[in-house]
Order: C-alpha cells, then sequence, then structure tokens
C-alpha cells in the first residue's frame, strides 16, 4: 500500500470539526446524511493537511514542494465508502476553527481522485489537499515521502498529472487571465 | 474506499440524535443551483441558479434558462455558446458534476457580467461596490445596472442575514489577482458560530465562517442582491 496515513495531526482540529459536523448535521438544508441504504454511519477520518499556493509562488516558479503552505487541517464525513462532506479546520491566533465545511464535488469525489493518484506514484505517500486561490482550483496531491515523483490530481477528477505539470497548468490559467475594467 | 480502509484508522462517530441544538438559521428556500458549464462561466451558472431558484419558488412551470441561453443573451455578437443548445439535449444542463458540456464553443468560454445578466432576466435588485472605506449612496449616479450606485465598506453578516431572511440571494463577486469568480449567499447560520450557506458554481454547496470566508475566498468586490422570492 502506497498511501500512508496521517496520524501526526492536531486533535483539537479535530474536536473543532467534528463539534462543527455534529451540530450541523440538523440543518436540513446542508443535507449530510447517513447512508440511508446500507445503514452505514457517518464518521469523521481521513485528515490530511490542507496546502496553499499562493500567485506570487506560480509566478516565481516555484516547484509544488516547495511552494504548498500549511494552512489548515482536512477531514472526510465518511459513510461507509462514500464521502458525505469534508470539513477544514484551521488554527485561528491559538483556536481550532472549522473554516468551511464542503458537500459538492471537491469533496466527493476525493476518493475517486485518491484512487487516479496512487496509479500514478511508486513510492510511499502523504494525501494532501491543495488549494490555489488564485486560479480557484482545488486538487489532490500524494505528497511522497521520499523524495520521489508524487502525482496530483484536480478536483473534481480523475486525471493524474506530475507534479511540474500541475504547476505549470495553474500558472497558465493564472497568466491568461486578463485585467478586467472596474464596474 | 475498501483499498482504503486502513486510512480511516482514526474514526469519530457523528450521531444525528445529538445534532440538536439551539441554532439560528434560515435560507431562502429550496435552491436550485447549477455547476457551471464551463471554466469561465460562473456567472452564468450563477444567473441560471438565481433564475431556476426564483422559478421554483413561483411554482412556475417553464424551464429556466440554460447557461448557453444565457451566454447567448450577452455575449452577444461573438458566436454561438454552444453548438445545439436545444431544450431537453445534452446541452441544456450540466449533469454531471464538475464536467463541463462537450458542446461549448471554445471560443464562448469567456467572463461576462451577472449583474447584467441578471437584469435582463429582471432579477436583480441591488448592486453595491464593496471596499470602498465606507457606506454611501451617491445621489443622481447611476450604476451601469441603471440602478442607483451604492458603494458600501465591506460585507456585513446582519446585513447578509437580513437579506436572506427577505429571501433574496446575495452573489458575490470575488476578485483575487486577475482571477474572478461569484459565489451565491443563500443561507445562513448566526448561533453558535456566524456561517453562511453559499453555492460555488465551481464545486456545490459549502458552509463557510463567515471570518474565514473572506481569508479563504476573498476580497470581495461587489454584492449583488437578486429580487425577493416569491
Amino acid at each position: 500500500m502506497k498511501i500512508v496515513p496521517v496520524t501526526a495531526f492536531p486533535t483539537a482540529a479535530r474536536v473543532a470539526a467534528h463539534r462543527k459536523m455534529q451540530d450541523l448535521l440538523s440543518w436540513e438544508i446542508v443535507k449530510v446524511r447517513a447512508d440511508e441504504e446500507s445503514g452505514q454511519p457517518l464518521v469523521l477520518s481521513f485528515p490530511h493537511r490542507v496546502l496553499w499556493i499562493s500567485i506570487r509562488d506560480l509566478r516565481e516558479h516555484r516547484p509544488l514542494a516547495a511552494a504548498a503552505e500549511l494552512r489548515a487541517w482536512r477531514f472526510l464525513v465518511m459513510s461507509g465508502n462514500r464521502v458525505a462532506a469534508a470539513v477544514q479546520a484551521w488554527n485561528d491566533r491559538g483556536t481550532w476553527r472549522v473554516s468551511s465545511i464542503h458537500t459538492g464535488v471537491t469533496a466527493t469525489r476525493t476518493v475517486e481522485a485518491l484512487k487516479a493518484a496512487d496509479n500514478r506514484v511508486n513510492a510511499q505517500a502523504e494525501p494532501c489537499y491543495i488549494w490555489c486561490r488564485a486560479a480557484w482550483t482545488a486538487a489532490l496531491w500524494l505528497r511522497p515521502l521520499d523524495g520521489k515523483a508524487g502525482a496530483v490530481v484536480k478536483l473534481p477528477g480523475t486525471a493524474p498529472s506530475s507534479e511540474d505539470d500541475f504547476m505549470a497548468n495553474l500558472r497558465k490559467r493564472v497568466e491568461a487571465r486578463q485585467p478586467w475594467p472596474v464596474t | 474506499m475498501d483499498a482504503y480502509t486502513h486510512l480511516l484508522l482514526t474514526t469519530s462517530p457523528l450521531d444525528l440524535a445529538e445534532a440538536t441544538g439551539p441554532t439560528e438559521r434560515g435560507s431562502v428556500g429550496v435552491f436550485q443551483g447549477q455547476l457551471q458549464a464551463a471554466d469561465n462561466w460562473c456567472w452564468a451558472a450563477a444567473a441560471a441558479s438565481v433564475h431556476a431558484t426564483h422559478l421554483a419558488a413561483s411554482g412556475g412551470q417553464s424551464a429556466p434558462p440554460t447557461q448557453c441561453g444565457i451566454v447567448d443573451a450577452n455575449l452577444v455578437g461573438v458566436g454561438r455558446a454552444c453548438k445545439d443548445n436545444a431544450p431537453g439535449t445534452a446541452c441544456a444542463t450540466v449533469k454531471e458534476p464538475g464536467s463541463r458540456l462537450s458542446c461549448v464553443n471554445e471560443e464562448m468560454d469567456r467572463e461576462g457580467f451577472l449583474h447584467l445578466a441578471l437584469r435582463k432576466l429582471d432579477l436583480l435588485e441591488g448592486y453595491v461596490v464593496l471596499g470602498a472605506g465606507g457606506s454611501l449612496s451617491v445621489p443622481g449616479v447611476l450604476s451601469a445596472t441603471g440602478l442607483p450606485l451604492v458603494v458600501s465598506d465591506a460585507l456585513d453578516f446582519d446585513e447578509l442575514v437580513a437579506l436572506v431572511d427577505s429571501r433574496r440571494m446575495v452573489c458575490l463577486r470575488i476578485a483575487r489577482g486577475d482571477y474572478r469568480h461569484f459565489v451565491i449567499v443563500y443561507g445562513y447560520e448566526a448561533f453558535p458560530d456566524n456561517d453562511l450557506l453559499i453555492w460555488n458554481p465551481a464545486a456545490g454547496p459549502e458552509v463557510v465562517d463567515f471570518e474565514g470566508f473572506w481569508r479563504e475566498f476573498g476580497p470581495f468586490t461587489h454584492k449583488i442582491i437578486t429580487r425577493p422570492l416569491q
């Protein structure tokens, strides 16, 4: 098995994520529900790092490993094999707070992306969530633990790319934008 | 996930029975969100979502406009948005989240003005420029929408709550570097935290902490307020 579970994570982040999800379960419109057919309960699991890439990193052509900056932790809400939501928690001046809960495709497609990336890497790797605000792009990165090549899958999606190709595509997307008139 | 159960060793069960706590929540009602059908069509998806929500709230029987139709109506003189835009075709809706329509004319995968698209649909009520260091209305000056120009300091959570309670959706324009995007606020939770329920045309529904919202999504440049649902 190439993907290594993350065991060293801030437990306070998980506590904050758990409390928030527990609270939101009663909000009908959010639609995070256990799998009624299979009877699988909801569990909060799969902790992984949330790494940000800045527009400056792209413009300075930094490689992914050097550019990625830890900004938060992400947990999946699972119902059996199904991802029902993803919760992100960040450290706000010493207090862990939930910043966002995703119930859309960037959450529910995480497992497919994981499988696709797993087929690409040949080394032990840690799953990480990548967010590039400048290009409005989320991705799953299998970060190799031994310095070998990792793989990135844009979310939602199942097409793995190399770290360099991923960064090049982000850069291309950002540079393709033209200034917009003030409205 | 079967092959990855080793990744789920650290689990924390969630219990719906324990989920009821004191809350202050609200939403505009059933929201009909659409995912964007092309990379640059967040504005068209947002307009289609607002229109579809209005139709659903009013019990209307007519089909909401497609993103292809909205692009055609707003990016005039350039070309057709989609190769086949007939209702009921694969071009009419995006059924698979995250996938773009195969019939999009690549040359028409362009940015557009959401407020103008909403005005054409008669769904625009307010247009506010954010971040000008104060809140003021400019007498006699009309914005590009034809509505009075309003300049406001920043996003205010209580104001967003009041707008949602009055069944208005609020579209927020985000600008980061040269990147622009729209999200739609259609619900909130005011206790125990200040959270917003948003529709992100690129990803679907999200609950975001209001204070962290700016950090993760900002900065916001415009606030576009829709007409209230019936």
